[in-house]
């Protein structure tokens, strides 16, 4: 299921020209990555890691706590990859990587 | 028509501050207890400080005032830092290296560390956000939309060499697509996290009384990664500025 959709993000990766969609694209692998990893913390009939009784089963927060980070880390990455991509389309005036021919 | 005309979204807006404010501020400080953190609160009451400014169009501070609510928390952050290692000989406490189960050092550290990150996320929120939303007139937001752009005359000897390369990347991406296959077919499955690392967590988060597991890793035996990755937020607010540039 994750590999079918990595490749949908590794298709639209190389065979898009605008960079915009790229982007759009890097995203897409690095969600599904995080949501592998979400799944390797899953565990049968278990509940959210939240200890509102003593022993009640849970799933492992391990892999949650980590891939916090991991989004908040694509959040910056996102950002600061539109604002280089704003700056390309002041100096050259387009987004399309055929059209660009000199920095 | 712009939200800044539409009256039900000003009226709506203003109304709904005060309790998104209340959301932001009981996310925050249920964070040891139920889902919500540091985190989500400082971008909650980040994005809405975004919503505002984009229906009034206009600032509601300086560009400096969240500048220095971002200093503030990342300062915050490296006082905890300094102290956890002062006191206890762990970054940030360590959190769970105390012995007793009704620490109040703990507690207050959890509470301390949440609200370093809030602020340093909150602040980060709105100047990334700023970034893009006072760049330039509106007009040159068109980029936005594919298809639209600006055609420039091209070459022929430059088309041919990109479609070199655009064979060569194609031809890469090809290679890096059949190993990925060959590593997933002929790699053992997932190994799952053993369940007696996620035990530890249980123990020691009851012993503190912390509900929320996912709180408590991140600010316990996580926290120097927490701390590196608020930096890493602070980073991409002064590379915004710096790929800005004087635009």
């Amino acid at each position: 299921m994750s590999l079918g959709i990595i490749i949908i993000g590794v298709f639209g990766l190389v065979t898009s020209d605008n960079l915009i969609k790229k982007i759009m694209c890097l995203s897409v692998i690095e969600n599904t990555i995080i949501l592998n990893f979400i799944r390797t913390g899953l565990r049968e009939g278990a509940q959210a890691p939240i200890l509102t009784s003593p022993g009640v089963f849970t799933v492992d927060p391990v892999p949650q706590a980590l891939m916090l980070t991991a989004i908040v880390i694509g959040v910056c990455f996102n950002a600061l990859a539109v604002a280089c991509i704003v700056r390309l389309h002041q100096k050259t005036g387009t987004v399309l990587v055929s059209e660009i021919h000199e920095f | 028509m712009t939200i800044k005309d539409s009256q039900i979204m000003q009226t709506a807006l203003t109304k709904l501050f005060p309790f998104a404010l209340m959301f932001s501020l009981y996310v925050f400080s249920y964070g040891g207890v139920l889902p919500g953190g540091g985190f989500q609160a400082g971008v909650v009451i980040g994005t809405l400080v975004v919503i505002i400014e984009m229906a009034l169009e206009r600032k509601l501070y300086r560009d400096s005032a969240f500048e220095r609510i971002e200093i503030a928390g990342v300062a915050l952050l490296m006082l905890l830092l300094a102290a956890g290692l002062i006191i206890s000989g762990y970054p940030f406490g360590g959190l769970y290296r105390f012995k007793g189960a009704a620490d109040p050092f703990a507690n207050i550290m959890i509470w301390a560390l949440s609200f370093g990150i809030f602020l340093e996320v909150a602040g980060s929120m709105v100047l990334i956000f700023r970034g893009f939303l006072f760049w330039e007139s509106e007009d040159q937001l068109y980029f936005i939309i594919p298809g639209i752009q600006q055609k420039s005359g091209a070459e022929a000897d430059t088309i041919k060499k990109k479609r070199e390369l655009a064979g060569i990347t194609k031809a890469a991406a090809v290679l890096l697509g059949i190993s990925l296959v060959l590593v997933i077919i002929f790699l053992p499955p997932l190994e799952t996290v053993p369940v007696s690392e996620a035990e530890t967590v249980r123990e020691t988060a009851q012993a503190y009384g912390i509900r929320n597991m996912v709180s408590a890793v991140y600010l316990g035996p996580r926290a120097a990664d927490t701390f590196l990755e608020v930096l890493v937020v602070v980073l991409t607010v002064f590379g915004i500025k710096a790929v800005r540039g004087h635009a």
